[in-house]
């Protein structure tokens, strides 16, 4: 009894494994009944898990021999990932049923998936991290390949899965060599370890190639390659999910990491960081440049609002994160806008795959032109959107510690992606349309794409409740 | 510093055309009610906001230099950050300008928007929500949002109402202009920083180190140096005022740019007064190769849009180099200038559209002899070119008499450069005209021979422009008194500040008439 009552901080994972796993082996057992349901049940299980984080994770507390913490910080990223799970399932609910498929697998594996960010969330322990982020990574590893007979679904699943390893591989390494140096897993307990003493060497390693092993999730350059194969050849409702929870459970780790063990290794990673910053905001700049197919174009513009998100980290301290977590949330409802129109449009009879399949978008749709530049343009950043107020305070964050000349090249390539924000602008109203596009005519659909629209445009009007929430979360941390 | 009136005029008269504009996307209908409907929306909403500016500016007291009506809203109440509004000398005319301008090209007839009215109609009045909030926003953080904002409907206005450059041309401007303002961002976070505060007031009592104010100076220099726009950073907008739809034109030279010399007054001067002291000789030099090159370029160009955009810009150089000449003449100058420059130019661009909205999208050195063929036009066209070059009796003469007085108390260099712009200004619009008007009219199988002379409605238009020309020329103390004060402000803080002082006016009440 009360083993189980300390582990109440966990409730809502242990509520979701045991539902999960409900679902799972039933639908092995009795797959007519749960193939059919699945869905519904999913849905339902992500709303009573949502309402089990309110209750549960809102509190300081620990649990598992203090391996797993939650506290508002965590419930910020566990609030984000929940949002990604419940709207991919929803989409690929209508996918599936246009597609002529029913199958349970990747709902399970979403759900699983969710589980492991969950966890990665809640680490306080470079064991639990591992377990966390392994559990989020292999469900989607498997979902990218479920197509079995497209061959450019089988080579991204394959991609990730090599690619996936190789990061975590050298995670691993990293992780016991700070274990090595300093003989526990534990995050606070490292955290005080390092303040009181002189980092050892020997962790400093560590913590590069921790980095570089997370740096590899959050998809940014050098260690995004991959990403974009990896996003084109899933399918679309699935690229949500990936475009944003492993993205959200990473960069919440990175945070915990850096306002914890590695705080005071700061002088290292803060170079590090913003390489990796910079070099991502390029890459994504120009690559969402020269992109013409819509998933990939996703993905490079992924690849630079990550670099902005390491920007904001880079600048270490409360403003930093603070930044961070409002660019995640500024983020999740213009990539799932994003997805959602693509869903939502067909060409030819086949589904939209190239940017310029939506030219003219205006001429015949005009609430999603639209919604489509209002995702576009807070991606980038644009004033009065959502996305500005991110901007914002990440550059705020910058100046507080004195980094004006990151800030300045954080700027110059800035307008690259802006670039690309205007290049999606331009193509759905100054362009000519190719071939007719048909609507499907999806209410559920519309509902997420005018929701998130929405809810951009009332953050860009009204953004105190984000600033505030997400500047507490961060405090939490330090 | 008092609200005299009970009502919010200013937040009205900056959301109005943005609920206008909502009404406007509400409007259904096939083709023609449509038109109609949206028409007499947009007309609407444009009259009452123009007659609140103007009741702002029969509320507006002369006497008083700092901001009045002013408005606070809390927005951002953790980080102080407030949506505040004020007027004050300086921002009031621009504030009747853009509302006025605004008003004139909603009636204008516009045949190139025949396909989407709805569209052309919901930009224009977005933009002006956005350029008027820009005038009136007096909290950093505000101003920002709306300095940068109309980079948004500016962007749909080129790029789906332009000619066939029109998409590079909107990249072109939007990339320019993003990095403006990201400079002017860096700029509005460090004094965050330093003042704890985006409120305007609040921040000009604060006073910078000098090494924090060279690099204000430098960032809002450089963020304002492309809107207003100076060499090297003028590159946007030539090409625009050929590719754009006229009215359009209207808007970016008339407003637009204005925004540019605008944030010199309003932030430059106050904000980094000691930095000025170093730097100004910078903004002059840079300002009078604008003057220069500008002439040189527009003397090459045959094109009659292309070379008002540069006699544009080269009046802008004018009165860049009038700011930043450090004397109240000059200031005063320089804001008439841009005044009268806004009602002439963006008047000159009516005019011309008549031609393009007769004959598509031609070049105008095709049009010879217009005169005999239009005379109606070409005393619109001379009255204009006229205030634009500043005869005595129009508005561009007070604003050259006090900017070349001004100047030349300052520097006697800079206001032999000044002439000189003036003139080369004269010179080249006149030759505009002379091309145009005068001659015989070659070709009667030609477009221009076929060309109609401006009606009633258009005449309508053009009519009060003209009489606001006349009135500038000839009662200019009626837009000269209302700015003085905050001029003399200005003058004084900078004084407290660098112990240099404004030069004295030596002029009494009255010259310029």
């Amino acid at each position: 009894m009360m083993v189980l009552f300390s582990l109440r901080p966990m409730a809502p994972e242990l509520f979701l494994t045991a539902t999960t796993l409900l679902l799972a082996f039933g639908q092995m057992v009795l797959p007519q009944f749960f193939s059919r349901k699945a869905h519904a049940f999913s849905l339902t299980i992500l709303a009573v898990t949502l309402v089990l984080t309110f209750f549960f994770s809102r509190s300081h507390a620990f649990a598992m021999d203090s391996m797993f913490v939650t506290e508002p910080f965590a419930l910020f990223g566990k609030i984000l990932i929940l949002i990604a799970a419940f709207v991919t399932l929803i989409m690929s609910r209508l996918w599936q049923r246009r597609e002529g498929q029913e199958s349970v697998g990747p709902i399970i594996l979403v759900l699983f998936a969710s589980i492991g960010a969950f966890l990665c969330v809640s680490a306080n322990s470079f064991i639990l991290l591992y377990l966390g982020l392994e559990l989020q990574a292999i469900p989607l590893y498997l979902i990218a390949s479920h197509r079995r007979a497209d061959r450019r679904s089988t080579e991204a699943g394959l991609t990730w899965f090599a690619l996936g390893f190789l990061s975590t591989a050298m995670l691993l390494y990293g992780v016991s060599l700070i274990f090595a140096a300093a003989g526990t897993m534990r995050f606070d307990i490292l955290t005080v370890l390092f303040l009181e003493r002189q980092v050892p060497k020997l962790a400093i390693f560590g913590m590069a190639l921790v980095l570089m092993g997370l740096a590899f999730r959050v998809s940014a350059a050098p260690f995004h390659l991959g990403k974009p194969d990896i996003h084109e050849g899933a399918a679309s409702p699935m690229t949500v999910f990936f475009a944003t929870a492993p993205i959200i459970a990473a960069f919440m780790v990175l945070s915990r990491l850096l306002a914890g063990p590695f705080i005071e290794m700061s002088e290292y990673w803060q170079p590090i960081l913003m390489v990796l910053a910079l070099l991502s905001l390029i890459v994504g700049g120009l690559g969402s440049l020269f992109e013409w197919n819509v998933k990939r174009l996703m993905a490079c513009l992924v690849v630079g609002i990550s670099g902005q998100i390491l920007l904001g980290l880079a600048s270490g301290g409360n403003h930093g994160v603070s930044a961070a977590i409002i660019t995640l949330t500024t983020m999740l409802p213009a990539v799932i806008g994003c997805y959602a129109i693509v869903l939502s449009m067909r060409v030819k009879g086949s589904a939209v795959t190239r940017l310029s399949d939506l030219s003219g978008l205006y001429r015949n749709h005009p609430m999603m032109a639209f919604c489509f530049s209002v995702f576009a343009l807070s991606l980038v950043g644009v004033p009065p959107l959502a996305g500005f107020w991110a901007k914002l305070f990440l550059f705020s964050a910058l100046i507080e510690h004195g980094m004006i000349g990151t800030a300045l090249s954080g700027i110059l390539s800035y307008v690259l992606l802006a670039f690309s924000g205007l290049r999606i602008v331009k193509t759905v109203y100054f362009d000519e349309p190719d071939d007719p596009l048909d609507r499907v005519d999806n209410m559920m659909l519309s509902v997420i794409m005018t929701g998130a629209a929405g809810l951009i445009i009332f953050v860009a009007i009204f953004p105190q409740t984000l600033l505030g929430a997400a500047g507490r979360a961060a405090g939490w941390l330090f | 510093m008092e609200s005299s009136t009970s009502w919010p005029l200013l937040f009205v008269v900056i959301f109005l055309p943005l609920l206008g504009a909502v009404f406007v996307a509400l409007v259904r209908g096939d083709e023609e009610i449509l038109a109609h409907n949206v028409r007499n929306v947009a007309i609407l909403s444009c009259l009452c906001t123009f007659l609140i500016a103007l009741l702002i500016w029969a509320q507006f007291d002369a006497g008083k230099a700092n901001f009045q009506m002013v408005e606070n809203y809390k927005w951002l109440p953790g980080f102080s950050v407030s949506f505040k509004l004020g007027i004050d000398g300086f921002s009031l005319f621009f504030v009747v300008l853009t509302t006025f301008l605004v008003f004139l090209c909603i009636l204008w007839r516009w045949s190139d928007v025949k396909n989407s009215p709805k569209k052309y109609t919901i930009i224009l009045l977005t933009l002006e929500t956005m350029v008027v909030g820009s005038f009136l926003s007096i909290d950093l953080i505000s101003f920002y949002v709306f300095f940068e904002g109309m980079l948004i409907p500016l962007f749909f206005l080129i790029g789906m109402f332009g000619d066939n450059q029109r998409s590079f041309l909107a990249y072109k401007f939007f990339i320019y202009s993003l990095f403006s303002s990201s400079l002017l961002m860096l700029a509005i976070i460090l004094i965050y920083r330093e003042a704890g505060t985006t409120d305007l007031e609040l921040v000009l009592s604060h006073s910078f180190s000098v090494e924090m104010q060279f690099r204000l100076w430098g960032l809002l220099f450089t963020a304002f140096a492309v809107r207003t726009p100076i060499w090297p950073l003028h590159g946007w907008l030539p090409e625009l005022n050929v590719s754009m739809p006229l009215t359009g034109s209207v808007m970016m030279s008339g407003v637009i740019i204005k925004t540019g010399g605008y944030g010199f007054l309003r932030f430059l001067l106050p904000i980094a007064p000691t930095a000025n002291q170093e730097l100004a000789p910078i903004a002059v030099g840079l300002a009078v190769v604008t003057i220069f090159y500008a002439s040189l370029v527009a003397l090459v160009q045959s094109d009659a849009r292309r070379r008002i955009a540069y006699v544009s810009i080269l009046q802008m150089g004018i009165v860049t180099a009038a700011i930043f000449a450090m004397d109240v003449e000059a200031m005063e100058g320089a804001v008439i200038l841009m005044l009268a420059h806004g009602v002439a130019c963006g008047a000159l661009f009516f005019c011309i559209s008549v031609f393009d909205r007769r004959v598509f999208f031609g070049e105008t050195r095709e049009f010879n002899g217009l005169a005999k063929t239009m005379p109606r036009l070409a005393i619109f066209f001379v009255i204009f070119i006229l205030a634009f070059v500043g005869i005595p009796g129009t508005s561009g003469f007070v604003g050259q008499f006090l900017v070349v007085l001004g100047t030349f108390k300052s520097h006697t260099g800079i206001a032999l450069a000044t002439s000189i712009g003036f003139a080369l200004g004269t010179i080249l619009l006149l030759f505009v005209f002379l091309q145009m008007f005068m001659g015989k009219a070659e070709d009667p199988r030609s477009g221009a021979a076929k060309v109609r002379d401006i009606g009633l409605k258009e005449g309508l238009i053009l009519l009060p422009l003209a009489a606001l020309v006349l009135w500038i020329g000839i009662f200019p103390s009626s837009f000269l008194t209302p700015m003085h004060a905050s001029i003399e402000k200005l003058g004084i803080e900078y004084l407290m500040a660098t112990s240099v002082p404004f030069d004295a006016p030596v002029r009494e009440e009255g010259a310029g008439r």
